[in-house]
């Protein structure tokens, strides 16, 4: 018996109210992302990608359709029982990196294992957490920067600080939204050098959001969305035609008064 | 894994997250801002402090010095022929009677009759030879001074200068007398200096504004009404006495406007008064009251005894300065008012700061919650942030609010030896110094309640980061 799939959308519907008009974004998205699985989601600039990585990571609820984490539905839990599954299952990984600035490197990265830890009990555990964050410093090539601030790394290093802090509370899944989009291709390479290390060694699952064809076709699987809907679902060859993604959504397009980047 | 956390009904969250602490000291560190918070609620709880320990203090010796001269009843309002023994009497048949005193009230003047004197060759006899503010207007209270030692603390307040019994506390011997004269470089007194001589006794606040010593000849004048055949007609005595012991209450008004003597000398001396047929008039009865007894039922059971028969007035110590310690509360209620704003000025600041950390941490609160913050923790985060400001401002409060009730008067006696300049003109109110009084009581009052306030002003704010869409939140830049 194979295990369910550790992610599951059911029919997914997600639409945005706009004045006294709803904007539909998701029309009904089935996706599924196994244990160990990479996924790259591939679609124009607003279509949605964004949307669906936060329905997934438990950050907003779907208009319509389920969420399912280990075959059990969960976008309809509590606040608090959605923190701790996110805080505990998954890890994010953004496009700005999104570092605490007034945090340094490591503190950035134990932070990502005080969110249901009280306050008594860290006093207990803070050694071995601080020894965590640097070894996972370490692991993602920033033994020395630990004490630096964000504002003191660049672009590539910051992003690294992201994905230690991601794992240091073992997630089973990783979501990942556009994370080379703001680094330059060297810079980038290295990262997803990184990201994809991490899926063999810990056979945590990825879905990414990319506009990188390159990296898209080192996923097991690259799925495309357009008009709301999941386009196609494995490429057989593992290659976009031509690395270039039209931008072919109208209903987000129409909805859409600057390109908001992320 | 072990555990499935994501299963419904399972643990709650903790009550403190650790990341609220780990983030809000560090939000605040960079955020000089949020010291105003801090200074505002230092200030509120040091003034609070201060100042009510200032007023209990201040109440507390106006209560003492308010019951220095007030008998535990006071009987007043008596028709005018009433005599002392008809009312002692009905008055001691009551078991919560102890003793009683006599009094009498009059108005007089007085001229110091040694200095200020005008030279008689200059002056033609038409002249006017007292100036106005030579003379001073004074209420006499003639006092019987064995029963007013028995019945009341008044006479405890007069200085007793040699004096072995009650009644030697209103006279002054004729040595005194001379060695006054001497001293002025007067001749010896007119006549055989023999028997002693009544004495008034000034408040000591009158005796220092008029220089006046003791044994000092005063011509007390005062003028009384009475009916002969059919018409009224004033009638005005004049009478030497001596300045006698100085007496202090450290009640303003009592010790700036009465003045002592024995109620014999009044009666027979200013009132032309006669013991073998006249009555032994009084205005007042001071009433003491036994040990235990409660002065208010007393006092209305007193009243309702001698309404037939006198119609009088029985007042207890409270009532006899009701409008003196009204003022008094009245000033204390503004005075909390004042305080009640500075501690809503406080908590707005609080606010505001909290309310600025808020929006410039939104793009971090949306980061949080990704990393698995739940809105509940949000809000900790903030209330966290503002309880640990409004902390650090309580402690700073009430150690600054100590440090000022410890040390004002040295500061206050500095500030006058080397500026000429008091702070606070203790004197104004009859004190040597501010009498300050201070409960634990009331500081953990002061603490708990300026505690709960900013805690309300940082929730508001709090509430507001707890709200925020994650999604949006992670937009915002
Ligand atoms: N919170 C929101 N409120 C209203 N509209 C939104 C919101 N988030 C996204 N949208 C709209 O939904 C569409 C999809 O956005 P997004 O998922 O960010 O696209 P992508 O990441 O694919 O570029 C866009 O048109 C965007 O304007
Ligand atoms: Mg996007």
């Amino acid at each position: 018996m194979t295990p369910p799939p550790v992610l599951t959308a059911r029919d997914v519907h997600k639409s945005f109210r706009l004045g006294s008009r709803d904007i539909p974004v998701l029309r009904g998205i089935d996706l599924e992302l196994a244990q160990g699985e990479t996924v790259a989601l591939l679609g124009a600039s607003g279509a949605g990608k964004s949307t669906l990585l936060h329905l997934l990571g438990l950050l907003d609820r779907p208009t319509a359709g389920e969420i399912l984490f280990d075959g059990s539905r969960v976008d309809d839990l509590r606040g608090w029982q959605r923190a701790r599954l996110r805080h505990r299952q998954i890890g994010f990984v953004f496009q700005f990196y999104h570092l605490i600035p007034e945090l340094s490197a490591i503190q950035n990265v134990q932070l990502g294992a005080l969110m249901d830890l009280g306050l008594g009990a860290w006093l207990g555990e803070r050694r071995a957490i601080r020894e965590r964050a640097q070894a996972l410093l370490a692991d993602v090539g920033l033994a020395d920067r630990a004490r630096h601030r964000p504002n003191e790394l660049s672009g590539g290093e910051r992003q690294r600080v992201a994905i230690a802090r991601a794992l240091i509370a073992e997630p089973r899944v990783i979501l990942a939204d556009e994370p080379t989009g703001n680094l330059d291709s060297e810079t980038a390479a290295g990262v997803l050098e990184l990201l994809f290390r991490i899926n063999r060694e810990r056979s945590i699952s990825f879905f990414l959001v990319t506009h990188d064809a390159g990296l898209a076709a080192r996923c097991d699987r690259v799925v495309r969305i357009r008009d709301g809907r999941i386009l196609d679902g494995r490429i057989p060859d593992g290659r976009i035609p031509d690395g270039r993604i039209p931008d072919d959504n109208p209903a987000a397009a129409a909805a859409r008064p600057a390109d908001t980047g992320s | 894994m072990v555990d499935t956390p994501h299963e419904r009904g399972a643990t709650r969250e903790p009550l403190l997250p650790a990341f609220a602490g780990f983030l809000a000291l560090r939000f605040l560190a960079v955020r000089r801002i949020n010291l105003i918070g801090v200074i505002g609620i230092a200030v509120s709880v040091s003034a609070m402090i201060f100042v009510i320990s200032l007023f209990a203090g201040f109440i507390s010796d106006i209560r003492d010095s308010v019951r220095r001269v007030s008998p535990d009843v006071l009987v007043t309002t008596l028709p005018r022929d009433v005599d002392f023994a008809d009312l002692d009497a009905a008055l001691t048949t009551d078991d919560d009677v102890v003793s009683t005193a006599p009094r009498l009230r009059h108005y007089a003047m007085y001229r110091a009759r040694g200095r200020r004197r005008v030279s008689s060759s200059s002056a033609s006899s038409s002249r006017l030879i007292v100036r106005a503010d030579e003379i001073q207007l004074v209420e006499l209270i003639g006092v019987d001074p064995d029963r007013e030692w028995r019945t009341t603390q008044l006479l405890e307040c007069v200085a007793p200068f040699g004096a072995r019994t009650p009644k030697d506390l209103f006279r002054v011997s004729p040595e005194q007398v001379e060695a006054w004269r001497i001293e002025q470089g007067l001749a010896p007194s007119p006549g055989l200096a023999v028997g002693t001589r009544p004495a008034l006794s000034l408040g000591l606040y009158r005796i220092n504004v008029g220089g006046l010593e003791f044994a000092e000849e005063l011509s007390l004048f005062s003028a009384s009404f009475r009916e002969i055949d059919g018409h009224v007609e004033l009638d005005p005595e004049s009478k030497i006495v001596y300045v006698g012991r100085p007496f202090r209450t450290e009640h303003r008004v009592f010790d700036q406007t009465k003045a002592l003597l024995d109620i014999d000398v009044l009666r027979e001396d200013l009132l032309d008064y006669d013991p073998s047929f006249d009555p032994a008039i009084v205005t007042d009865v001071a009433v003491r009251v036994r040990d235990g007894a409660d002065p208010t039922t007393v006092a209305r059971r007193l009243q309702e005894r001698l309404a037939d028969r006198f119609g009088a007035t029985c007042l207890t110590w409270e009532q006899q300065n009701q409008v003196y310690l009204d003022a008094v509360d009245q000033e204390q209620a503004l005075m909390k008012l004042v305080l009640v704003v500075v501690m809503l000025v406080a908590a707005f600041l609080i606010y505001v700061t909290l309310h600025m950390l808020v929006t410039q941490k939104t793009r971090e609160i949306g980061v949080l919650t990704a990393l698995g913050a739940s809105p509940g923790g949000v809000l900790k985060l903030f209330l966290f942030a503002g309880g640990v400001v409004a902390t650090v401002g309580c402690a700073l409060g009430v150690g600054l609010g100590l440090l000022a009730v410890t040390y004002a008067n040295d500061l206050d006696r500095w500030a006058g030896a080397e500026f000429g300049f008091r702070l606070f003109p203790a004197s104004l109110y009859a004190l040597d110094q501010l009498p300050f009084h201070l409960e634990p009581g009331w500081v953990v009052q002061v603490v708990i309640g300026s505690l709960s306030v900013a805690a309300l002003a940082a929730w508001l704010p709090a509430r507001r980061a707890a709200r925020f869409q994650p999604v949006r939140a992670l937009a915002s830049e």
